[in-house]
Order: C-alpha cells, then sequence, then structure tokens
C-alpha cells in the first residue's frame, strides 16, 4: 500500500514564523514602553527574541555551511543558489542600514528633546518652591512646638496631661505626646479619640533627637496624609520629650506630591536618557536583525525551492549525458520552470524512445552479426580481416585448424607476429602480409609449408574492403588446405599421363623394335657393302630409341604409381645404411654419416624409401662426378609439438642455383646429360606421399643440399 | 574588591524554637554611585531577603522551606525623605538619610520562622541567606543593562548556616 506523506505547506510555515516574529517584537515594543503591563516581561521577550535571533544565525549559519559544501563539490545549482542569495542579502541589507541609521539618528534627536534649559530650570524652580513652603510651614511648626514646650516646663505631668488637649487644639496639632527621655510615654492627645497610644519614633528619629535635641521632619501618618513631625525637649528636673504632629493641608500635600511626582519623573526621565537611548537602540537592532535574519532565511528556502527544478534540470541533463535516457523530473509548479521541466521530460521521453528504436535495430544487427559470425567460425576455410592498417581485427575457428596458431589471440596485431615461435609459417605470412600491402584488387596465390601433418598447401584468396566512400578500411583473406586436392590432382594427372604413355606410346614400341629387327634379320643378307652397314646402323638406332623410349615410359609408370604400396614399420637408420652400403666400396667416394638419431623407425613403404635414398646419393654423386665427400645426417626434430625424422644428403658437388631451386623437384627438369628429369620429382611425391616435406637447403654453399622430414611413427 | 557592591551578611544566630526557628542577621547594603544616582533621581531600588533551609543531597540541595521579604526604596525629592515599603503588606516608613533607610532593613532580629519540616537525622540541614537586588523591579531601560553592569550587582551570595541536630 502506497504511504503518501503529508507535508506541511513550507509557505504556511513561513506565515507563521513571521506572525511569530512579529507578535514577539510587538510585545517587545510595547514591553519597552515602561508603563505597559508588558513591562514585567520586558526581559524575558528581550531573551527570547536573543535566541530567536540566535536561532536564526545557526539556521543561517547551517545554510551558509551546507552551501558551501555544495560549491566545494560543484553541485548543480550551487552557484545559482549562492548568485541569488548574496543578492538578496545585498538587496536587503542597504535599506535596513539605511532605515537603521536613520531611525537611530530620529531617535537620539526625539530623546534628546525632551530636555531643555527652560524645562529644568522650571522643575528646579517649583521644587524649591516647594522646598521653601513646606521648610517655612515646618519652621512654624517648629517654633509652636519650641513655644509649647516652654509652656509646659515646670508643670505637672498631671496638669500637663489635663491641658494637653487644649493646647494641642491651640496650635492645630493632630497629636500631642511627652516621652521620657527614654522614650517612654508620659501623657499624649490625638485629634482622633480612638488613637490610644501616639505615633512613636522610630529608632532613627530617637538618634537624631538625642545627638541634636530637636527633630523635625515630614513623614506619613498612619491614613498614608502626609503630616509634620516636630519634637522638641522639655527641660525640666527631668529631661523629657515633645512630639508634636502637624497635619499639611490636603491642596498643599497635593501640590507637593504632585511636584515631587513631576520633578521626580523629569529626573528619571533625564537620568534614564541614555540608557533609553541604548534601550531603544537594543530593542531597535533586535527588530531589524530578527527580520533581516527571517528574511534570509526564508530567502535560503525561497531560493532552494526556486532553484530546485534548475537543480534537478542539471541533473537530469547529467545523467541523459551519461545515457540514463528513462530521466523523468518532478513538475513541481505550473511556471515557466514547470514547463522547462516539461518539455525536459518530453524530450527525454523522445530521446528514450529513439534509444529503444536504436537498441532494437542495434540488437538486430548484433544478432545479423553473431549469425555471420557463427557461419564464419564454421566455415571450413579460414578467414582473416584486418583493419586499415593491416592489423589483425577478426579471425575464425578454422584459422586455427589450418594454421595450428590461435589466431583470434592476435587480434590487434600484425599478422608477422604470428611468426614468432613458428618459423615454418614465415615463408606463408610474409607472403600474405605482403600482397595486403600491395594488392588494390582481389588477388588468388598458393602457398605451402609444414604443418604438424607434413607439407600442407593453402589457396589463399585475398580482398582488399572499401568504405562507400571509396577509402580502404580494411581487407580480408580467405585460405583453404588443398594439400590432398592438390595431391589427387597431381595424382591423377600423372597417372593419366602414364596411361596415355604406356597405351599410346608403349605398345606401338615392340612393334617398331620387332619389325626393325626383323628387316635387319630379312635384308641382312641381301645387303652388301654400304646398304649393309646403313640398314644395320639405321635398325641398331631404331632398337635403341625404342629401348630408350620404353625406359622412359617406364620412368613415368613409375612416376604415376603409388608409392605407398606396402606400408609397414621401417629401421631409417638401419635402411639409410643398406643403401650407402653400395656406395663404400667406391674409392673415390668418401661417405659420412652423422646419426644423431638411433633407431627411428618410421611408417613407410621400405621399397619407396630406399628408392628416395638411392636417387638422392645416386645425384649427389653424379653431381660430384663421383669424386667427393657425402655427408648424411639423421636426426629428430619437433614440428608444431610432433616429432619428425630429418634426413639430410650434402655433397659437395656443382650445388643448385637460382631458378634450379625452384624447379629441381618438377618433372623433367635435369641438368644432366642423361636422364629423364624424373628422379627429384618421384623423390618429392614419395616423400610427399608418406606425408613429409622436402626441400633444398639454400643455406649450404659447398654443393647442393636436401633436407627430408618424415613423420615418426610416434 | 573596590567595585564590589554585593550586599554582606552576617548570620549572628539561629535558635531552634519548637519545631521552628528564630534568625538574627545583619545585612550591610552596599550603594554604587549609579545605583545612588538613580535612587536620587526617582528610580526606586528593590531588594529581596530570600531565606530557606536546605536539606544536602548527593548531587544537589533540595529546599524543605523558603521565605522571603521584600524592600523598596524611594527618594522624595520634595520632602527630601527616603522611604522603605515593605512590599508584603504595604508599610512604609519615611528617612531622611540615605542611611537610615539602609539601616532600617539591615538587621534581622529574632525573625521567627515557621520551618516546621520532618527532618531525617541523618541528614544535614543549612539555613541560607541571600539579599538578592531584583534588577527586574527597575525601570524598564535600565533592566537589560544592569545585568551587564557591575554597579547593579548589588545581591548577595548565599549565606549558609548549619542547622544543630
Amino acid at each position: 500500500m502506497a504511504v503518501t506523506k503529508i507535508r506541511f505547506p513550507i509557505s504556511v510555515f513561513i506565515v507563521v514564523l513571521f506572525a511569530l516574529i512579529l507578535l514577539s517584537l510587538q510585545l517587545m515594543s510595547t514591553a519597552t514602553q515602561g508603563a505597559s503591563e508588558l513591562s514585567d516581561m520586558y526581559s524575558w521577550l528581550l531573551l527570547g527574541n536573543s535566541l530567536g535571533t540566535m536561532t536564526l544565525f545557526v539556521l543561517i549559519g547551517v545554510n551558509v555551511y551546507s552551501l558551501t559544501r555544495e560549491l566545494k563539490k560543484r553541485e548543480a545549482g550551487s552557484k545559482l543558489t549562492t548568485r541569488m542569495i548574496l543578492l538578496f542579502v545585498m538587496l536587503s541589507i542597504a535599506p535596513v542600514a539605511i532605515v537603521f541609521y536613520f531611525s537611530v539618528q530620529f531617535l537620539n534627536q526625539g530623546i534628546d528633546s525632551w530636555s531643555n534649559v527652560e524645562i529644568d530650570r522650571a522643575m528646579e524652580d517649583a521644587l524649591e518652591l516647594s522646598e521653601v513652603s513646606l521648610d517655612q510651614r515646618m519652621r512654624l511648626h517648629l517654633k509652636q512646638a519650641r513655644q509649647l514646650a516652654k509652656d509646659v516646663t515646670g508643670k505637672s505631668q498631671t496638669l500637663i496631661s489635663l491641658e494637653m488637649g487644649d493646647l494641642r487644639e491651640k496650635i492645630g496639632a493632630t497629636e500631642i505626646a511627652v516621652f521620657s527621655k527614654q522614650g517612654h510615654v508620659i501623657s499624649s492627645n490625638s485629634l482622633d479619640p480612638s488613637d490610644i497610644l501616639p505615633d512613636f519614633p522610630n529608632e532613627h528619629v530617637w538618634l537624631q533627637v538625642h545627638q541634636n535635641q530637636e527633630y523635625f521632619a515630614f513623614n506619613s501618618a498612619a491614613n498614608g496624609d502626609l503630616q509634620i513631625q516636630v519634637i522638641v525637649p522639655v527641660y525640666d528636673d527631668e529631661l523629657r520629650y515633645l512630639q508634636v504632629l502637624f497635619p499639611v493641608p490636603v491642596r498643599i500635600a497635593d501640590l507637593a506630591d504632585s511636584i515631587d511626582f513631576a520633578f521626580v519623573r523629569y529626573q528619571e526621565m533625564t537620568f534614564l536618557r541614555d540608557s533609553l537611548k541604548t534601550s531603544f537602540l537594543l530593542v531597535l537592532s533586535l527588530i531589524l536583525l530578527l527580520s533581516l535574519l527571517a528574511a534570509i532565511w526564508v530567502a535560503f528556502i525561497s531560493i532552494r525551492q526556486i532553484v530546485a527544478p534548475v537543480k534537478a534540470l542539471v541533473k537530469g541533463t547529467q545523467a541523459v549525458a551519461s545515457g540514463n535516457y528513462n530521466q523523468q523530473l518532478p513538475v513541481t509548479s505550473q511556471d515557466d520552470l514547470g514547463f522547462l521541466v516539461e518539455s525536459f521530460n518530453d524530450m527525454t521521453r523522445r530521446v528514450a524512445q529513439s534509444q529503444d528504436e536504436t537498441q532494437a535495430v542495434s540488437a538486430e544487427v548484433e544478432q545479423q552479426r553473431a549469425y555471420l559470425e557463427t557461419v564464419l567460425s564454421n566455415l571450413t576455410a579460414g578467414v582473416i580481416s584486418f583493419n586499415s592498417a593491416h592489423r589483425i581485427r577478426t579471425a575464425n575457428q578454422a584459422t586455427y585448424r589450418i594454421l595450428h596458431i590461435p589466431v583470434s589471440h592476435f587480434v590487434g596485431r600484425a599478422l608477422l607476429d604470428l611468426v614468432k615461435g613458428h618459423i615454418e609459417l614465415t615463408q606463408l605470412l610474409e607472403g600474405i602480409q605482403r600482397l595486403l600491402e600491395q594488392a588494390e584488387d582481389i588477388w588468388e596465390r598458393r602457398f605451402a609449408f609444414l604443418g604438424p601433418g607434413g607439407r600442407q598447401e593453402l589457396l589463399c584468396r585475398g580482398t582488399p574492403l572499401f568504405s562507400p566512400v571509396g577509402e580502404r578500411v580494411g581487407s580480408i583473406v580467405v585460405f583453404d588446405d588443398v594439400t590432398d586436392l592438390i595431391q589427387a590432382q597431381k595424382n591423377a594427372a600423372w597417372g593419366e599421363v602414364a596411361k596415355r604413355l604406356a597405351h599410346e606410346i608403349k605398345n606401338p614400341l615392340t612393334p617398331i623394335q620387332l619389325s626393325a629387327e626383323r628387316l635387319q634379320h630379312k635384308l641382312a643378307a641381301e645387303l652388301t657393302g654400304k646398304s649393309a652397314k646403313i640398314l644395320q646402323r639405321s635398325t641398331r638406332t631404331i632398337v635403341n630409341q625404342v629401348e630408350a623410349m620404353k625406359s622412359m615410359v617406364d620412368d613415368f609408370s613409375e612416376y604415376a604409381r603409388s608409392s605407398k604400396k606396402q606400408v609397414e614399420q621401417v629401421n631409417l637408420n638401419q635402411l639409410v645404411n643398406e643403401v650407402l652400403a653400395l656406395y663404400v666400396l667406391q674409392a673415390e667416394l668418401k661417405i659420412v654419416k652423422v646419426f644423431n638419431a638411433k633407431d627411428v623407425v618410421i611408417k613407410a613403404d621400405p621399397i619407396s624409401i630406399r628408392q628416395v635414398v638411392h636417387n638422392l646419393v645416386k645425384n649427389a654423386q653424379e653431381a660430384m662426378e663421383g669424386v667427393g665427400e657425402i655427408k648424411i645426417t639423421l636426426n629428430k626434430v619437433l614440428r608444431n609439438k610432433t616429432e619428425y625424422v630429418e634426413l639430410a644428403i650434402f655433397d659437395n658437388g656443382c650445388g643448385l642455383k637460382g631458378q634450379q631451386i625452384e624447379t629441381v623437384f618438377e618433372p623433367y627438369v635435369t641438368t644432366k646429360v642423361k636422364g629423364t628429369g624424373l628422379g627429384l620429382a618421384i623423390v618429392k611425391k614419395i616423400i610427399e606421399e608418406h606425408g613429409g616435406v622436402i626441400w633444398v637447403d639454400t643455406t649450404y654453399n659447398d654443393g647442393a643440399g636436401f633436407i627430408i622430414q618424415l613423420p615418426t611413427e610416434d | 574588591m573596590a567595585d564590589d557592591y554585593s550586599a554582606d551578611i552576617a548570620i549572628s544566630n539561629v535558635n531552634i524554637v519548637g519545631k521552628g526557628c528564630e534568625l538574627s542577621a545583619d545585612i550591610t547594603y552596599k550603594l554604587s554611585p549609579l545605583a545612588k544616582e538613580a535612587l536620587n533621581k526617582g528610580i526606586n531600588l528593590t531588594w529581596r531577603v530570600l531565606i530557606k533551609i536546605d536539606q544536602k543531597g548527593w548531587l544537589w540541595n533540595s529546599s524543605v522551606y523558603e521565605y522571603e521579604m521584600a524592600y523598596q526604596i524611594q527618594h522624595h525629592a520634595v520632602l527630601n525623605l527616603y522611604s522603605v515599603e515593605q512590599i508584603a503588606n504595604g508599610a512604609t516608613e519615611a528617612y531622611s538619610t540615605l542611611n537610615a533607610a539602609l539601616n532600617s532593613i539591615s538587621k534581622i532580629r529574632q525573625l521567627k520562622l515557621d520551618c516546621a519540616f520532618n527532618r531525617d537525622p541523618e541528614k544535614k540541614y543549612y539555613l541560607a541567606v541571600k539579599v538578592l537586588f531584583d534588577r527586574e523591579a527597575l525601570a524598564v531601560p535600565l533592566r537589560a543593562l544592569s545585568y551587564f553592569d557591575k554597579q547593579w550587582a548589588l545581591s548577595s551570595p548565599w549565606e549558609l548556616w548549619q542547622l544543630q541536630k
């Protein structure tokens, strides 16, 4: 079940915050006026607003810190937020500073204008007038009290008590009392009959009396009315004190009170002038600071809200740039930014759609490519593609089967890099590389190399690849192993030749020879002299030439015949020794045997291999004209992890030169006066039919050198 | 100290009487020049004498009894008198000098405290007296500033007297 988070609208929160701040400031402003009931809360309101200010400071500090971190991280929208905040702060501070400055000026001038010299003087005069007036009244009453003290001096306590009422009425006092020196009441009389006890002077008054003998001052009566208290000594036998309390007329008391109140208020106002300025300045600063900070904080929130869609857009753009085309941003407002966000969403939707289509096409292409790759992989022909720099791009599985090298591991490298560790491929790879670099059109070439299974013939076809604008982008080489095919074709061709020779040439030779012999036999007796000699010479020539032709036809038959008639295990060392034994008796011929491999066993037709060795030794003997040294070596070698036996025959005869090296193994190629030129061709045919290879050792310069490699039985 | 205007309290005696006790103490009020000027310019000064009995605790003390007396001194310019008002009952007495006015509130003699509480014999109890100058009773413009001005630091620290078991 989806949970909907209820969010309190930020605008309402801001309105409430500002209302609270305004209320608090209004309360503080009211409390500043001393007469207000809120004045008792002044300090608390001041503290509350100060805490509010500090809280706002902290909130703004947190926001500034957060913004600084965003700036350092180069987060989206941080620079725009900073710029807007700075602009807002500058725009806010300027009017606030102006208002603050002029407010302070007006405030100071206003407070200073409260007092002036005339008012000061008037207040002082009023006070002095009151003091003089009251002082005169007090001195009058002091005089009356002194007179009364004189009147009671010498009178008995009883008499004084009896006359006290009259005396009090006489001087208009509210109370008369006589105290002993120790302060005990001797007698008293009061205007209010309910006042049994007189108003006792306090400790301080007694101290004054004892110090000065007299005391006179204003004080408050029990009912709060102002009265004049006069205490004078009564010098009698024993010192007594007379206390007289005189009432102050209500009008005078009111006037004095009024002047006192006004003067005190004025004094207080004058005294508090600086404090008042400071206090107002404090409140004004607090109000402006609180308002400014609240506005800045709200600006942070508002600007973040305004910038949020821009921030989201930047993040969205970054996401799109990094390949996330499904980016959709929430549309939070219906203003221009909202329209921008909607447009962005529309754009990403379209891009995503295009991307989906592209991906679908790519997938199809990839599928096609995979299909083609599968087809190529499963082709029996090896296929290697190259880039424009002739570096390998792809190679199918058949390349490994044919070349016995994992060519696909050499992607990005040159073809000649394959030579390392595979010297037998040098000629092939160099040939292909040369054609790749030189050929401008389709080419086809046959190459041969020694593979692990013996000599291999490859038919290579190369095709340069061009872009639609004609630029060369690479090339492709396809090659097939045509060893078996070539061999079969050769065999078939030579078989056909041999068959035709036997049928077309050899068959008429016998009748020709017989006819010639018959002519000789019949005509020899009939002819004499010169004619007989001519007949004899002619018939002999015919017979000899027919014999020669028979021999040639036999050689062809031999060449056409399969050499692997009877395959069996052959000890090559022993076989070579047997052949050489036929030549060791010749005095001028030196045969050197170097058999590094002992008891090499191969699977072959012993007659054919014997013929090979014999042919080669004989060739060498003829090349040296019977005088010289023949060196025969027998070694075991490894080619493509397969063991071969290497039989090499070197002579020190006239050797082979240039073109001879290339055509020495072809039929009808010979340097001898006699011979059909089939000897080495037969040798090559026998070796190849046994899965071996023969070549001329071009590094040997003292004569001719032939190297044969045959697979061992292992 | 030269600038120390805090009041001093000297508890002379505390007698346990029945369940209550009687306190005698002398308070010396010291007025700073600024406070004197303010008083003479019509600013009323208010002190509160706070009395409490604390039970000593492990981390903090807990009050088992609290009592307060408040006085306000006012100057009357016309009559040149200083009146002392007991705020609790409104009783006012006028004095011709400031010293006389301050003296009138400086002596506490056998003040009966009805501090009946169940005393734990295992605990220690202290009678504490403090004179608190009430800044909040000052005129509004002076209040905030008085917290930062030593001349208005007229209160005394707590003076303790351990009650005997």
